[in-house]
């Protein structure tokens, strides 16, 4: 895994969570005691269960609505107080589909990502175009500027969604299912992308996914979030027991397809399958929040020494 | 030829000017909002807007016992009423999967619930003071031979307003009318659009159908938008296509109307409808020859 300058294990944080909670309305918590920090250059993957908070934590990280409790902050500020910086967290969401007769070109979507820094009556410019189209070309969409964003296939689009986030020149990448609606090639395909990106632009990258074969591959860190969070390192991964103990989910199914894919990633780099989450069933306590280890623990390569 | 040509009587008539006049800038203020009002699906906010302003007529009427339909008075009650039933609409629909109400089933509630208010209030007036209460009729096809000049400087007014807040906010909307949560996620605020989006609708319904009726004020905040969408690909030139049918509608069709002895709102909405399907036809070709190449 890329990490271009060693930081110090008490570096600053690009995300801190320290007792999260949140519910909507007068419903139950959706977050409860959610803690956790991701560092400068780390890829995150948080897996779990529908209506487990994924998206929730997504949006409270954007700063689109603020924790009932505890902090949430994003490059040393408050999330919801971002402002300005705001351009700098890259977010792809999960509906990225563009309707067919949508009037906007695929140079029109991608410039979007540019409006906010640009502010009111100010057109995007030559500087802005060079970005997009540099972008556009980052994932492999060059030479498709002119046609209508509509006519793209699902995997372009939701290259193009990765596009707009980047021309902002973001320091974060939030994903969100970017994988849901994607066939193995293609999912195979976004994960290689990413892992191109990361490194060429020094992204931090959380993803929220149900794809936790392809995650527990490309990911520094893996977590369970059903309404808490687990964490566990990736390189623990192999061990049933680990997972079993640090999860406390139903794995079992899980955990045997796991295996096979695993070995055939190794193989390949594709994923064969799509591996459904795991099912956290049940209330498992406290979150181990500031998991405390450097980033020396991770920096192995894919594929490396997890047998 | 026995009868005097369209043009002569034009020039001869200030009233049939006006008329003129005031339909083109009605036409042409509803459809620029059009496109937009069409992709994000909020055609059915225009018959729900005006219809909602009847309660803000028989409110008027009932609070301003002595006033008649021309007070300006009784316009300001009802814009204030429509105003508040269109922000109260935009707050309820307000935020992706956690908004309170469909915009669509907000719009319902309120045109049917102030509709029912409307005629409540208009039955106390008339029978607690029945002079100067018009039939409803004018309101719902309006009347074009009541226009004053002021009418006119109004909506010449308006339609500079609508159309320099489309030039200005080109790209915010774009973004918001794309992806709403997105575009927010990335810096926009986008409450500012949504509330401003609905403020523009409710004053270019709500001062156009005074004039020229209920149903030529939905019909221009749908079919030019479409046509609009069909002939361009991207949303100023959807925008531009859209004000060239909608004014244009309104100016054939009362030529229409003059020359052939039709009902002139009949004449425009079928003029739209032209419009709408020479634009299919266009599209489809256009598509046709892509594919080819």
């Amino acid at each position: 895994m890329s990490v271009p300058q060693k930081t110090p294990v008490n570096a600053t944080s690009v995300i801190e969570l320290r007792g999260v909670k949140y519910a909507y309305g007068d419903g139950p918590n959706v977050l409860d005691g959610v803690d956790f920090k991701v560092r400068d250059g780390e890829f995150l993957g948080v897996i779990g269960p529908n209506g487990g908070g994924k998206t929730t934590l997504l949006k409270l990280i954007l700063g689109l609505m603020r924790p009932l409790e505890g902090t949430v902050s994003v490059l040393g500020k408050a999330a919801a107080d971002l402002g300005h910086d705001r351009r700098l967290l890259g977010y792809v969401p999960q509906d990225v589909i563009v309707r067919k007769q949508f009037p906007a070109t695929v140079l029109d979507v991608c410039l979007m990502g540019t409006y906010a820094s640009l502010g009111l009556l100010r057109w995007p410019g030559a500087t802005e175009r060079a970005n997009a189209k540099q972008a556009l070309h980052d994932v492999g969409l060059e030479g498709l500027e002119e046609r209508l964003a509509g006519n793209l296939s699902g995997g372009q689009q939701q290259r193009l969604s990765i596009a707009r986030a980047l021309v902002a020149q973001p320091r974060l990448l939030l994903l969100d299912e970017p994988t849901s609606g994607l066939d193995t090639g293609g999912q195979a395909q976004l994960f290689t992308l990413l892992e191109k990106l990361r490194k060429q632009y020094h992204l931090t990258v959380v993803m929220v996914s149900h794809d936790v074969t392809a995650l527990a591959h490309y990911a520094d860190e893996l977590a369970c979030l059903n309404r808490t969070l687990h964490w566990h390192d990736r390189s623990e991964l192999i061990s049933e027991a680990v997972l079993r103990k640090v999860y406390a989910c139903e794995l079992d199914a899980f955990f045997i397809q796991h295996q096979k894919h695993l070995e055939e990633f190794h193989g390949d780099h594709a994923p064969a399958g799509h591996a459904h989450g795991p099912h956290c069933s049940h209330d498992h306590g406290h979150s181990h929040g500031d998991h405390g280890h450097s980033h020396d623990d991770h920096g192995h390569s894919h594929g490396e020494g997890q047998a | 030829m026995n009868e005097p040509g369209f043009m002569q009587v034009l020039s001869q008539t200030p009233l049939l000017q006006r008329a003129l006049a005031a339909g083109a800038l009605a036409g042409a203020s509803c459809a620029i909002l059009s496109p937009l009002v069409v992709l994000r699906r909020m055609s059915f906010i225009g018959d729900g807007m005006a219809h909602a302003a009847f309660g803000g007529i028989g409110l008027a009427l009932f609070l301003l016992s002595g006033a008649n339909y021309d007070d300006p008075m009784i316009k300001l009650i009802t814009m204030a009423f429509c105003l508040t039933l269109g922000i109260s609409i935009a707050y309820v629909s307000r935020g992706g999967d956690t908004e309170r109400l469909a915009e669509d089933s907000a719009i319902g509630i309120a045109f049917s619930v102030s509709m029912a208010l409307g005629a409540l209030f208009l039955k106390l007036r008339q029978s607690s003071n029945p002079q100067y209460v018009t039939s409803m009729d004018v309101f719902l096809f309006g009347s074009m031979l009541n226009i004053s000049p002021g009418d006119v400087w109004l909506l010449a007014g308006l339609s500079v307003t609508v159309l320099a807040c489309m030039i200005v906010l080109q790209k915010e909307m774009l973004f918001y009318t794309f992806n709403a949560r997105l575009a927010e996620a990335s810096g926009l605020n986008v409450g500012v659009f949504h509330y401003l989006f609905m403020i523009l609708l409710v004053v270019t319904v709500v001062t156009s159908s005074r004039l020229v009726g209920i149903i030529l004020v939905s019909a221009s905040l749908v079919l030019p938008g479409v046509t609009g969408l069909k002939v361009a690909s991207r949303l100023a030139p959807a925008m531009l296509v859209a004000v060239a049918a909608g004014a244009s509608s309104f100016v054939f069709g009362t030529f229409a109307a003059y020359t052939f002895d039709v009902p002139s709102g009949s004449a425009i909405i079928l003029i739209q409808f032209a419009y709408l399907l020479l634009a299919s036809v266009l599209h489809a070709l256009k598509t046709r020859h892509r594919s080819t190449h």
